[in-house]
Order: structure tokens, then C-alpha cells, then sequence
């Protein structure tokens, strides 16, 4: 039987004292299958990119265990971090390389050899269509081409699991499709994918799996077809087939009453 | 209207006082204050000494009615004002007003704001004490003249504080574009290394500029500087119409600097972008190239350094760093060669000028070790992410140190065997083997202050300022380690017994090297424990 990707014990990370600080997030149990296609939702504060970022070693949780391919992350990080690819919240790029530079610094930094890294830049530059900007600064990159580069490098030296914190977040219908064509060949490939979005409707057309945290707090996990039929089952509706949207909102408490009577000033 | 530009200010004042409030809410940040205070007050001090000096020359010089020198002390303050804050931009910070115009600023607070702005620069303040030190000399001496020569100095303070804000303006758009801060820092060095050749052989470069001035006096007299100078001796000789006419003439550049201003103002009012614009222009694909290939050292290693080199290449000021002290043995014995007075102390012995300047060497290239991920920005995740120990990383920047200082060290002793002044043999090992324990010293401290004071830096950005702890650690750390070699050289020179300076600094550099060791040990766990501070610091903006 394959081991779980991802799977965390009562992980906990307090920002501040105990008394007066943040619990940003509290004891969560998260259990990510090899081969998913996960997705990790939640409010704006939630504890998700404080979660992301816990799973991939930039930051240190308050309590609780971390494993992702059966290695404990903070007795074997260096293990670890070899099988993992990752795209953070801030992109993790070095804004004064060139794309390729980019690309064969990160393949070097993850053991490939010289020759490897060039070559797989050359075709991850033609994939991401990138390859005409050969010569330009990543600086001068527009926002989607950057996150097209980011998560070339970080699938750069074949990873087994691949965080993604909100890779479509102002990405353009073209460069969103490119990535999402990319997630897909490695999901199909057996590659594990973690990920972050507010886009609800991408979440929902390309995961299988989802967990919601809210307050920091996880508040639901399983396929889409199971929190549809949890949440069918705890409200009145038409019959038609709830959306994630609907799913997330109910979960979340996102319906606020009264919404109407506040800021009668706007007209 | 005026009620509401006035609210406006009251506003964004307000607004100021809550970010510095808030921003030392930790204690982090009241330590980085407190290090930020001790500097001022280092700095505030040198400032007073030397503004008490201007007020002793000027009272001096007037009570022995030796005016003309006044007008040097003036030009002095002038070009301070006008350059300083160019120079030294890199090193203040900056009040970014213009984000305000996304509130409805009107254009009179935005413009009242932006003349503010200048004057609460550090180097604008001191130029005002300055001037008002020189005047306060004057005055002290001749007391019945103030009303006469207050005018004159009000008005060539005002128009500097414009002119330096037009100088100002100018620079900092010519840098949103990154081939006008190329330009900008190849001109910088040119012009540097330009104006030491020019003091060398004033007489005949300077000559034909002089002549031309005497027969056209009229341009040195409308120079500003000047016009206050003619406006003093008008009061001295009791022609107040010469003061009234100098003022004048100094309110009118006033007046068309102020316009001039107002409009650079206005456009940026009006929503001037000054950001990078983006290359729409196609590139051909290219052949693309494999990473470096270093002996002896991991891929990993090898991609580190040759990030570091791309890096450093591709950074004007850091390229000035490495640049600048190859050029200095060059100015001093060029300098020594053309002279006519007594050749200096340090120019007689070519191992002393050896020593000073790799001593220069190791103060001008290192000072970026203190601080090392400035410019990794959100890179730094990357750095954090891959499946490298951190503390390889650091190796990596400490071994591009290190290759640089060797490099330099060596490079600069063959510019002085190039010259004729090839250093002897005692002196240039001695000198070398104080290399380690000045090195590896520095980056040890520097590993520790970049870790625990890191602070951003955005390529050919003007005022960005380190984090105060880290100038005074680092200061503190340079002075005691350059201070100890230098003494050390010096006495042994002086017993003639230099090679006991050899000996004591190898062993130096063998306790500096246990102690980068013992750093190096622990460096992994305090790269663990520090990477969320790190990241926080990096990748914000």
C-alpha cells in the first residue's frame, strides 16, 4: 500500500504569546493521498498560506507533526525538501536572473546535473512559452509570466509532491491554461498536488479532494462528492447539484444576515 | 481652500506619527531605533564639531577682516548640499509622499509636502546649520550687519533647497530606468576618478578654464555662493544697494527653480509613472547554457556562486565596490608623482601603501557582507526551500568574498608593481597574512547581522538604509579588527620588526577562523530558527 503525501498531526502555529497572540492555525489533521489533486480552501486569514508554508519548511509550527512521503519534514528536511516542488505566495523568484539562469540555478540547487537542467530549461521554456524572453530579467516579466516561471522551477527536478499557494491568482485565461495543462501531466503522472485558490470554479474543476480551514481551524476534508452530500444533507435546496461555491459559503458561514441594513449610506 | 490643504498636511502628519508608532512595537525594532539613535547622534556630533568650525573660521576670518576666504567656506557648503544628497542616497531613507496621491491630495499639500520632504533630508539640515554657523560667525563680529546680510543667506538657502530638489528629481527618474542607472554609475565613476586626475595636474588642465574665467568674471560673480559673498562685502563697505541687488538676483533663481520645481511636482501630481516600464520588443530564442562548472565545489555550490556573480555584475553599486579600490594605489601614486609638495608619510614606503589599501579594500568591498540577502528579495524562499543545508548557502557567499579579496589583494599589488612601487617582499606577505583574520572576522559578523538584521534592497532603488544594528555591530566589528591590524603594522614598522605583525595576524586569523567555525556550527539552527524573520523581511514590498 503507498504511503499517504501529506499527512499532519495536530499541527498548530501560534504567532505572538499564548496569551495575546494569533492562533493562526489550531490543530489541524490534514491526510493528502499520493496522486490527489488537492485542494485547500478557506476565508482570507484562514491559516492557509501559514499551513502551505509550514508543509514546506519556511515555517516552523508551534506543535503537532509534519510527514509528507512518509518522512518526518523536520528530522529529514533536506529529504524531504528534494521531493517536493514548490510555488509560494511571493513566487520565490530572483528578480535579477534571466529566465533560463532561473531555471538552471533552481535545477542545480535541487541536484540535477549541469547538462540535465539545461536541457529541461529548454523544454520547460518552450512549454511555458517563455523561451522568446530568453534574455529578459525576470524582473521585467509580466505577473502571469511569472508564475508560469515558478512553477517551472519547481517542477524543474521532478517532484513527487507540488505545493501550489493561489497559482492563478492574476493570471490570465491564456497563462492559466498553461499551468493548468501542466498540473494536469503531472497529476496523470501520479504527482501529488497540493493547492491554495480563491478561483472556486478552477478548485472545483480540476480537484478531486478538498479540505476547508477556517479560523484557522480545519472545518471539512474529503472528495468534492462527500462535503456535497455532508451539506446537502444539512440544508433545504432546489435538488440541482450544489456548487463548490455553495459548498464553501455554507461551510464557512459566508451568508450574512442582515448584510442589507448595513451601510444604508451607500444609497 | 487653505483651511483644507492645512487639514490635509495636519492628516498625513498624523498619519506619519502612527507608522513610526507603530513600527516599534516589537522589540526588534526598538533595539534597530535605538541603533538608529546612536548613529544620528555619532553623526549629529561629527556635524557640530564641523559647524563650530565654520562658525570659529568665519568669526575669525571676519575679525581679522580676511573676508575673501569666507567665499570658500560658502562654496563648501553649497557643493555639500547640492552633492551630498546624491552621494549618500543610499544610505537614508525614503518618505514615499507620492503614495499619497491616491487620497485627494490637494496640489498645494502635495507641493508644500514635497518641499518638506527635502528639508527634513539629513544632509539639507546640515547644510542649513552649516550656513547658519558661517553667518552666526559673521554676525558675532559684526552684529550691526545681520539685518543686511540675513536677506542674502535666506535667499541662497532657499534657492539650494530647490536646486537640490531639482538635482534630486532628476536623478531619481533617470534611475527607474535601468540603463540610466548604468549610465548614472558609469558617469559616477568616471567622474570620480576624472576629478582626482584633474586635482593632480591642475595647472595645465585647469589653466584654460582659468583664463577664460578672468575674462568673463561676470560668470563667477553671478554664481550663487558669489552673490552672497558680494552681498557681504557690500554690507561691510556700506553699499546696501549691492546686498539688495545680490538678494534680488538670488530670489529670481529662487523664483525660476520654484517654477521649474512646481512643474516636475505637478506632473508627478498629475500621475507621472516613474516604474520600470516593461520591454514590449521579441527576442529571438537562444541556445540555452548549461550552469557553471567549478572544481571542487557541489552543483549546488557552483550555481550559489555563479547567482552571486551574475548578481554582483549586474548591481551598479556593487560594481563601483569592486571597481574603486583598484583605482585608489593608482590615484595616491599618480597623486605622489605629480606633486611638488613633500610626498606624503604614507607614499614613502609602497608597503604601507599596500597595506592601506587593501586595508581599503577589505572597508569598501566587505561592507555589503553585513547585510548579504538584500537583494535576494523573494529568492531568499527559494533559498529556504531547496534541499541544501542554508549554511551551504552562506559558504557560497563567503567563498565570492572571499575570492574577491584575494583577487583584489593580489590585483592591487600588481598595479603598484605596474607603477614602479612594487611592495617588498615582507611587507606584501605580512600584508597577506592579515587578509584571513580581517576576512574571516568580517564575514563571521556578517553572516550573524545578516541573518539577524537583514533588511531589503531593491536594485538601483535610491534611499534604502540598513538596519541600524547592523551599522553599529558592523561598524564597531571594522573598527576594532582594522584598528588592531593597523596598530600592529604600525609599531612593528616602527621597531623595524615587521614580521612579528606576520606572526601575530596568523594567529589571528587562526582564532578567526575557529571562531567562523564555531558560527558556522551553530549557523544551520539559527537559519531554522530565523527564516520566518528572514522571509518577513525579504520578500516584503
Amino acid at each position: 500500500m503507498t504511503a499517504p503525501a501529506i499527512v499532519t498531526e495536530n499541527l498548530t502555529r501560534r504567532f505572538g504569546s499564548e496569551a495575546g497572540g494569533l492562533l493562526a492555525v489550531d490543530r489541524v489533521n490534514l491526510r493528502v493521498e499520493a496522486g490527489q489533486f488537492f485542494g485547500f480552501l478557506g476565508p482570507n486569514g484562514a491559516g492557509k498560506s501559514t499551513t502551505i508554508k509550514m508543509l514546506t519548511g519556511l515555517l516552523e509550527p508551534t506543535a503537532g507533526s509534519i510527514r509528507v512521503l512518509d518522512l518526518d519534514l523536520y528530522a529529514n528536511p533536506v529529504e524531504v525538501k528534494r521531493q517536493i516542488g514548490v510555488v509560494p505566495e511571493g513566487l520565490a523568484l530572483f528578480e535579477r536572473l534571466t529566465g533560463p539562469e532561473y531555471l538552471n540555478f533552481a535545477g542545480r540547487m535541487y541536484g540535477l546535473e549541469r547538462e540535465m537542467a539545461a536541457q529541461r530549461t529548454a523544454e520547460l521554456l518552450e512549454f511555458t512559452e517563455l523561451a522568446d524572453r530568453a534574455r529578459t530579467q525576470i524582473g521585467e516579466y509580466s505577473h502571469g509570466m511569472k508564475k508560469k516561471l515558478a512553477l517551472a522551477a519547481a517542477v524543474i527536478h521532478t517532484p513527487r509532491v507540488l505545493f501550489l499557494d493561489e497559482p492563478f491568482e492574476g493570471v490570465d485565461a491564456v497563462a492559466a491554461a498553461t499551468l493548468r495543462s501542466l498540473m494536469n501531466r503531472m497529476v496523470a503522472r501520479g504527482v501529488t498536488i497540493f493547492l491554495t485558490s480563491h478561483v472556486l470554479e478552477i478548485v472545483e474543476r480540476l480537484c478531486t479532494h478538498i479540505a476547508i480551514i477556517h479560523k484557522g481551524q480545519l472545518v471539512a476534508q474529503g472528495s468534492l462528492e462527500e462535503l456535497r452530500t455532508g451539506v446537502e444533507a444539512r440544508i433545504a435546496h432546489s435538488g440541482e447539484k450544489l456548487t463548490l461555491e455553495q459548498i464553501f459559503l455554507e461551510i464557512v458561514g459566508g451568508a450574512r444576515a442582515g448584510a442589507a441594513q448595513e451601510l444604508s449610506w451607500l444609497g | 481652500m487653505a483651511s483644507d490643504t492645512a487639514k490635509q498636511i495636519g492628516l498625513i502628519a498624523l498619519l506619519r506619527w502612527q507608522i513610526l508608532r507603530n513600527s516599534l512595537r516589537t522589540t526588534r525594532a526598538k533595539l534597530e531605533a535605538i541603533a538608529h539613535t546612536l548613529v544620528a547622534v555619532g553623526a549629529a556630533i561629527v556635524v557640530l564639531i564641523i559647524g563650530l568650525g565654520f562658525y570659529a573660521s568665519a568669526f575669525i576670518l571676519v575679525d581679522a577682516g580676511r573676508y575673501g576666504i569666507l567665499l570658500v567656506l560658502l562654496w563648501v557648503i553649497f557643493v555639500a548640499w547640492l552633492f551630498l544628497p546624491v552621494v549618500v542616497a543610499a544610505a537614508s531613507t525614503s518618505i514615499e509622499f507620492r503614495e499619497f496621491l491616491r487620497y485627494p491630495v490637494r496640489f498645494s499639500a502635495f507641493l508644500i509636502l514635497s518641499l518638506a520632504y527635502s528639508l527634513f533630508d539629513p544632509v539639507a539640515l546640515t547644510a542649513l546649520f552649516w550656513l547658519v554657523c558661517v553667518g552666526a560667525g559673521f554676525a558675532t563680529v559684526k552684529p550691526a550687519l545681520l539685518p543686511l546680510i540675513l536677506p542674502p543667506f535666506l535667499a541662497l538657502a532657499a534657492m539650494t533647497l530647490l536646486l537640490s530638489r531639482v538635482v534630486m528629481n532628476f536623478v531619481e527618474r533617470l534611475f527607474t530606468k535601468r540603463r540610466g542607472r548604468e549610465i548614472f554609475f558609469l558617469v559616477f565613476v568616471l567622474s570620480m576618478l576624472a576629478l582626482q586626475v584633474v586635482g593632480i595636474g591642475a595647472e595645465s588642465y585647469l589653466a584654460p578654464a582659468a583664463r577664460f574665467l578672468k575674462t568673463h568674471p561676470w560668470i563667477l560673480q553671478a554664481l550663487p555662493p558669489n552673490l552672497v559673498y558680494a552681498a557681504i562685502e557690500g554690507a561691510i563697505q556700506g553699499e546696501p544697494q549691492s546686498v539688495l541687488a545680490a538678494t534680488a538676483l538670488l530670489l529670481a533663481y529662487a523664483g525660476a527653480l520654484f517654477l521649474f520645481f512646481r512643474r516636475t511636482v505637478l506632473a508627478q501630481y498629475r500621475g507621472e509613472d516613474l516604474s520600470e516600464g516593461r520591454g514590449r520588443s521579441k527576442e529571438a530564442a537562444t541556445l540555452i547554457q548549461q550552469g557553471w562548472n567549478i572544481p571542487f565545489v557541489s552543483g549546488a555550490t557552483a550555481s550559489l556562486l555563479e547567482k552571486e556573480i551574475r548578481y554582483t555584475l549586474r548591481n551598479g553599486f556593487m560594481v563601483m565596490n569592486l571597481v574603486i579600490p583598484l583605482f585608489v594605489p593608482l590615484i595616491l601614486a599618480m597623486a605622489e608623482s605629480s606633486s611638488s609638495r613633500s610626498v606624503p608619510f604614507f607614499q614613502r614606503d609602497p608597503g604601507i601603501l599596500y597595506f592601506g589599501s587593501v586595508a581599503y579594500l577589505l572597508l569598501v568591498t566587505m561592507h555589503v557582507a553585513s547585510n548579504h540577502f538584500a537583494f535576494e528579495g523573494h529568492g531568499i524562499q527559494l533559498l529556504l526551500m531547496a534541499p541544501v543545508e542554508f549554511r551551504q548557502v552562506a559558504a557560497a557567499k563567503n567563498l565570492f568574498y572571499g575570492t574577491v579579496v584575494v583577487t583584489e589583494a593580489l590585483a592591487v599589488w600588481l598595479v603598484l608593481a605596474v607603477l614602479g612601487k612594487t611592495p617588498g617582499a615582507t611587507a606584501t606577505l605580512v600584508t597577506l597574512a592579515a587578509v584571513p583574520f580581517l576576512l574571516l572576522s568580517q564575514i563571521t559578523v556578517g553572516n550573524l547581522l545578516s541573518i539577524f538584521f537583514p533588511r531589503r534592497f531593491d536594485f538601483g532603488k535610491f534611499k534604502q538604509r540598513q538596519s541600524g544594528m547592523s551599522v553599529l555591530l558592523g561598524m564597531t566589528q571594522q573598527v576594532i579588527t582594522l584598528g588592531i591590524a593597523g596598530a600592529l603594522f604600525a609599531v612593528t614598522r616602527w621597531l623595524n620588526q615587521l614580521w612579528i605583525a606576520g606572526l601575530i595576524y596568523l594567529a589571528l586569523g587562526a582564532a578567526a577562523w575557529q571562531a567562523y567555525r564555531l558560527m558556522f556550527d551553530h549557523y544551520e539552527n539559527i537559519a531554522r530558527r530565523r527564516r520566518e524573520a528572514l522571509t518577513q523581511e525579504l520578500c516584503q514590498g
